[in-house]
């Protein structure tokens, strides 16, 4: 069984695996549980994500995981995933997780932001929390070790994020 | 009370420059796609723009002769459009400069246009037209002549502005200015026209272009009011531009900026830190200083790099210490740079790079006998340059053009030597920088990391010039290529692109 975390970017990639092992010391996830985690193949409503998200897998089983911002579009998003996987084959299992507005909400309220600011602007949040004159995308790889994620259990985005997780872990 | 600045290049026109007639390109901080089929003249318009840079470097303006054309291409007739040499070429960088001074924002634009045509003797280049068009005020320096115009809607402004500046310059020339605008103002309601002559002169001075762009305070100086305030309900920043007398009779120019309100979406850009300095003689005031001196937008210009696949031969060779400021356009001189960026400890970032790419790579500068070069470390091996894989060549290149902080980075062909997992972080690198990374490529893989409304397509016309189109509607097409379950590389390549 293949179990894979796709996710927007490759700063992604590193917060992802910061949070999944603090999950782990909350005991939320299994200590043995070790995805592999991946950047996107292209852009998240790109038709072509398709084609490249199942060749991750022509013959084994596979469970994935695809985290995706929703910018605050979160219909769209969410359209757009359903369309592209509409139709995979039996032996893929994929999980949609959306976060509302972006990733840089998890950090900012993991980090102990203001909730409603980190919802609408978390980047202007993080800028204060921090004291860096400017937000840089690989900041959310950076900063991710100093999250707590007990300050995330609660949001249901974040909720949502881990039951999927618990799903990826199990077998079958 | 900081101010800091940022500007940013959001549309450049090129006209007359080899396949191009005109063209022009609308950027976005991050990565611009270019994208079309060969022989489209994707690669001139890169070259235009790096050629626009090259023309109005330092290094350039300070040459004897003056000869911007020179090693790319053998003839100057090279560069004019269809080898036509009656048309000048022609450049124009609309600028957004933002301000942030705590949280707030405020931005306004420059408009720079910049011209150059054959030499009499058809030997070389030569600048015949710069234009610096700040809305307010409008300085064309011409070959043989310095014009300054005024926007006839802010005449009254200009008025209210030399008050203020009455005991700073000498009465004369005040009365001599007020008298002009009043004089304009009398006569902007018969013209059509946005912007009225203020001031027009001759002058005997050859390369008047190339002096101004060296040292513009040596055609003109600026004072700033220490008195003034708001002047109306807009925050705007007054100088007064003085030409000075070698060039003409003394002239007192009212030069005003007015600042629109921004926010953090539209503060990237390329950092002007000079400003920090500056704003600190101003701070009393309750007003956004201009700070920027017109030398700065020259600079930016100046730093605009561009990179073509990487000379991994020239690479691999111990090269002297030196090297010059800027990454070659083939990298040549990338153990140069990066042993000097090294003694500067700013390797940081490349190092990083490196490794999320390749795993347990990372490089070494080494001297010998007055050379330097790289070497790099694969776990316990270590690689001379010969041995070095393209691909990690390929990678430090960019991330040094990257580190090299330019205004605006041209890459060309940027999938060569590079794996879809390698181009996927370089991709990601590039996408993150406040400045526009303007890339040509024929990577399904590239193109379908993009969102399209970043992406360029480039086509030769009916009259063979280069043309582009940005992608309209995005929405609708994204919508239509879902419900086609079509990538938008095989929209772009195979719907978009093919002859």
């Amino acid at each position: 069984m293949k179990r894979i975390i796709l996710v927007e970017d490759t700063y992604g990639v590193g917060f992802h695996k910061t949070v999944i092992e603090k999950l782990k010391e909350v005991k939320e996830l299994d200590n043995s549980f070790n995805p592999r985690i991946e950047r996107l193949p292209t852009g998240k409503c790109n038709p072509g994500l398709r084609g490249k998200v199942i060749s991750r897998s022509s013959s084994e089983n596979a469970k994935i995981l695809i985290v995706v911002d929703t910018e605050s579009n979160p219909n769209e998003v969410r359209h757009c995933m359903d369309r592209i996987f509409s139709s995979i084959p039996h032996n893929i299992h994929i999980g949609v997780v959306l976060v509302n507005p972006r990733h840089e909400t998890w950090l900012c309220m993991g980090l102990g932001g203001d909730r409603t600011r980190c919802r609408q602007d978390p980047e202007h949040e993080l800028r204060k929390l921090r004291g860096v004159r400017d937000y840089r995308k690989e900041y959310l790889n950076k900063w991710a070790k100093d999250i707590n994620v007990h300050k995330l259990l609660e949001e249901h985005d974040f909720r949502k994020y881990i039951e999927v997780l618990k799903q990826l872990e199990q077998d079958p | 009370m900081v101010v800091e600045v940022k500007v940013f290049p959001e549309q450049i026109t090129i006209e007359n420059f080899k396949s191009i007639k005109r063209v022009t390109l609308k950027l976005k901080p991050g990565i611009n796609l270019l994208v079309g089929p060969n022989r489209a003249g994707k690669t001139n318009i890169l070259e235009a723009i790096y050629f626009l840079s090259k023309a109005l470097s330092r290094e350039e303006l300070l040459r004897i002769p003056y000869a911007p054309h020179l090693p790319q291409y053998w003839s100057p007739e090279d560069i004019f459009f269809m080898r036509n040499i009656d048309r000048p070429i022609r450049f124009e960088i609309l600028f957004r400069v933002v301000a942030r001074r705590e949280e707030k924002y405020f931005k306004h634009y420059i408009r720079m246009g910049v011209a150059f045509a054959i030499t009499p003797d058809r030997s070389g280049v030569e600048l015949v037209q710069l234009i610096l068009d700040f809305k307010t005020l409008k300085l064309m320096i011409n070959k043989n002549s310095i014009n300054i115009l005024i926007n006839k809607e802010y005449l009254d402004t200009c008025l209210a502005m030399l008050k203020e500046f009455s005991g700073e310059i000498p009465s004369a020339l005040l009365e001599q200015t007020v008298n002009k605008l009043v004089e304009l103002k009398d006569h902007s309601k018969e013209v059509k026209e946005e912007f009225l002559q203020f001031y027009s002169m001759p002058v005997e001075e050859p390369k008047i272009i190339n002096r101004f762009l060296l040292d513009p305070l040596h055609i003109f100086y600026s004072i700033h009011s220490k008195h003034l305030k708001h002047l109306t309900d807009k925050i705007i920043s007054p100088y007064l531009l003085l030409l000075k007398r070698r060039y003409a009779p003394e002239v007192a120019v009212p030069f005003i900026t007015f600042y629109e309100p921004s926010d953090s979406s539209e503060f990237k850009g390329y950092s002007l830190p000079k400003y920090l300095s500056i704003t600190t003689l101003f701070e009393e005031h309750d007003i956004i200083p201009v700070s920027y001196y017109l030398d700065d937008i020259i600079r930016i210009v100046e730093d605009i790099t561009l990179l073509k696949h990487p000379d991994v031969g020239a690479i691999s060779e111990p090269q002297p210490f030196g090297g010059g400021e800027r990454l070659d356009v083939r990298a040549r001189n990338l153990p140069q740079i990066l042993y000097k960026l090294a003694a500067e400890g700013k390797v940081d970032t490349i190092e990083n790079l490196l490794k999320d790419i390749f795993g347990d790579v990372s490089i070494r500068l080494r001297s010998v006998a007055n050379r330097v070069f790289f070497v790099v470390r694969e776990g316990p091996i270590e690689l001379p340059p010969p041995n070095i894989a393209d691909g990690v060549v390929k990678v430090l290149a960019i991330a040094t053009a990257a580190e090299l902080r330019p205004s605006i980075l041209l890459i060309d062909e940027i999938e060569n030597s590079l794996h879809v997992e390698a181009i996927q972080k370089i991709f990601d690198f590039l996408n993150n920088l406040e400045i526009p990374v303007l890339v040509v490529t024929h990577s399904p893989a590239v193109i379908d990391l993009i969102d399209l409304d970043r992406v360029v397509i480039a086509s030769r016309g009916s009259d063979d010039s280069t043309g582009i189109e940005h992608i309209e509607n995005v929405e609708a097409v994204r919508k239509r290529l879902l419900e086609l379950g079509v990538s938008h590389s095989e929209y772009i390549l195979y719907g978009k692109t093919l002859r």
